[in-house]
């Protein structure tokens, strides 16, 4: 049975992590803290928030630290990550995932941090959140989203192209049709540096949303392979493909966008799927609960879910 | 996932003569220029071996040469054909492991023949080795064949020698302006005596949960890659880690990773990075088997031929203040 943590509430504390990279100053953590306080919630900056360690923040026994003691305090309600970059990998094997489970609170980031909160899911069985890391946020309709979806106890509103988008609300269909079952899902590449761990998403009958971020597309086909291989697509319900921002041929020599890549895919394993929803880390993205139940409407590009997120 | 290639029984295939086929094919990327094949062609005929192009080794799809069913096909073809006695890649770049599901493994293991490339054919030498228990090679691609007498000596050696390849030597040293990393740098020293299996280390992550994982329990594992920050590779070698992928194995030969210095790459740049040298060390230092960096044989054209799946003795030892290193190739990987 999945773990629903507590909606959030005006005045709680949140546990600013950084379980890959370090903010890039002081002053974007600061940005970063603001942006809490404006949600109506209180920062606590975790200890190793600002370390540095080559490309990580702090060595990965601190940062895993961090989590732990995020997740272990009794005053903490919600965790949110601070930034992506990499490493959330590399703090897995120093967690403790039954006191996590004995713990549970909201915790909320993304590229990256989909490692972690992949993990936490599976291995803790809790609902976790696909949402901007906070030095990411820079517009006022991504505190609204956090916000209002973090504070929910009731079942959010679907998913849709948003009408911020341009063309509005254009949605496009890889494979139509409809599927249901527990929602999954964030950076595809980070999703792909789990296989063959225990950390691993399950994708049977589940619905998994996949974003991804300045990438070529030869190397999201690359890893896209791998979940054929595995035989993942044979047991997929469907797929959301959120935000792709800055992917595309890059320096590589391929023609094939990386749609027509993963089209050519669902086709061939009549996946219902659809392009372009707003999930993924930019200003229009949705703020994405994952192990809840949701179906997918990917003739007309609509994801909803069937029940809440949250206690 | 794991499929166990400790059932299977090591099948070696017939060493390579003066008149031998070689079959062309391009289970990846089409050649970056076409011309450049006619190197290794003169070459192949100055040995005395006749090469065959594959049907659709000029394909060009993108960055795949051709269609999926076509490479497929050139390679299953190849394998059927009797006179053909090595197959033989023209390139690496992306699309062999998109081949494996189409592969006829009945028909390779009925078939034994010397199968040899890198980078992203690694996908298709770990597979089919797995599968079959055939020994296939790390090795240069006909459009990389020959542009080195290292590379040229090596090949030689393992494939159209029926002696054990032996000790492995160094490219000759350049004597100002040497290239980094030297050779024979010794992360954690020891001796052990194993069957080495390896490739390419994003090959082997693509691989990974798949039924075509590498098995490297009880294995002396060697692993290279190309133009891959230095937080990439350790993402891979993380993944390897968490997969339990190093728990077992017997030695590590990481090889020389052409490109992979910090900020190197033209991708996924980051700042603040740190050199892979500085990330295999951390990890692989007070290993529990011996670890090595350096040696040639990735993407360089000085690259070493080595068999999947025979027996390997590393030796790796600190002497009188200097690094004693040893790897050496014990079994034939051809009969």
């Amino acid at each position: 049975m999945t773990i629903k943590p507590h909606a959030l509430k005006k005045g709680d504390q949140i546990a600013l992590v950084s379980p890959a990279s370090r903010p890039h100053s002081a002053e974007a953590l600061a940005r970063a803290e603001a942006v809490v306080e404006k949600m109506g919630f209180k920062p606590i900056i975790a200890k190793h928030a600002l370390s540095i360690n080559g490309y990580l923040a702090g060595t990965d026994e601190e940062r895993a630290q961090d989590i732990m003691d995020a997740f272990s305090s009794d005053s903490i309600s919600g965790i949110f990550c601070l930034e992506g970059g990499f490493g959330s990998i590399k703090t897995l094997s120093h967690l403790d995932f039954s006191q996590i489970k004995k713990h549970p609170k909201i915790i909320m980031g993304s590229h990256e941090n989909t490692c972690l909160l992949t993990a936490i899911s599976n291995q803790a069985s809790m609902v976790v959140f696909h949402g901007p890391n906070i030095c990411s946020v820079d517009r006022v309709e991504s505190i609204a989203e956090i916000k209002s979806t973090l504070a929910s106890s009731t079942i959010l509103p679907p998913v849709t192209p948003s009408l911020g988008s341009f063309p509005a609300g254009f949605h496009h269909t890889s494979y139509p049709g409809n599927a249901q079952g527990t929602l999954i899902g964030g950076n595809l590449n980070a999703i792909a540096s789990l296989m063959g761990t225990k950390y691993s998403a399950h994708f049977n009958n589940k619905i998994i949303f996949f974003c991804e971020r300045d990438e070529r597309n030869d190397i999201i086909e690359r890893w896209f392979t791998s979940f054929y291989l595995a035989g993942h697509l044979k047991r997929i319900a469907g797929i959301a493909f959120g935000e792709f921002p800055d992917c595309g041929p890059k320096d590589s020599l391929s023609m094939k966008s990386y749609q027509d890549i993963l089209t050519e895919r669902m086709i061939e394993h009549k996946i219902p799927s659809t392009f372009n929803m707003p999930i993924g880390d930019s200003s229009l993205s949705r703020v994405m609960p994952i192990g809840i139940k949701a179906k997918l409407d990917a003739t007309n590009g609509k994801l909803e879910f069937t029940e809440s997120a949250l206690d | 996932m794991n499929t166990s290639s400790e059932s299977l029984p090591l099948v070696k295939p017939s060493l390579l003569k003066r008149g031998d086929k070689i079959g062309i094919v391009a289970p990846s990327s089409p050649s970056f220029e076409e011309g450049k094949l006619d190197f290794a062609l003169k070459r192949f005929s100055e040995l005395g071996l006749v090469p065959v192009l594959g049907e659709h080794v000029f394909d060009s799809l993108g960055d795949l040469a051709g269609c999926d069913k076509d490479r497929a096909h050139d390679l299953n073809r190849f394998f059927e054909d009797k006179e053909i006695k090595a197959i033989m890649a023209i390139r690496g770049g992306n699309g062999s492991a998109r081949l494996l599901a189409m592969l006829d493994w009945d028909l390779i293991r009925a078939n034994p023949k010397i199968i040899m490339g890198y980078s992203d054919i690694t996908a298709l030498l770990l597979a089919i080795h797995q599968k079959t228990g055939l020994v296939t090679f790390h090795g240069p691609t006909a459009s990389s064949f020959f542009e080195s007498p290292y590379t040229h000596e090596y090949f030689l050696k393992a494939v159209m020698d029926k002696n054990p390849i032996g000790e492995i030597g160094d490219p000759k040293p350049k004597e100002w302006g040497p290239d980094y990393p030297p050779t024979r740098i010794i992360f954690t020293p020891g001796r052990t005596e194993a069957p080495i299996i390896g490739g390419c280390l994003t090959l082997i992550k693509q691989l990974m949960g798949t039924p075509f994982e590498i098995d490297t329990r009880e294995k002396i594992l060697f692993i290279e890659d190309v133009s891959e920050e230095p937080h990439s590779i350790d993402r891979m070698i993380t993944q390897l880690d968490l997969a339990g992928k190093f728990d077992h194995i017997r030695g590590l030969i990481i090889g020389e990773c052409v490109g992979c210095k910090p900020g190197a790459s033209k991708r996924e740049r980051m700042t603040l990075n740190m050199s892979i040298e500085r990330i295999f060390q951390k990890r692989f230092s007070n290993f529990h088997a011996p670890v090595i960096y350096g040696m040639r044989l990735g993407h360089s054209n000085e690259k070493m031929t080595l068999p999947l799946g025979v027996k390997a003795r590393l030796i790796a030892e600190f002497s009188a203040g200097s690094s004693n290193v040893v790897l050496n190739i014990m079994e034939a990987g051809v009969c």
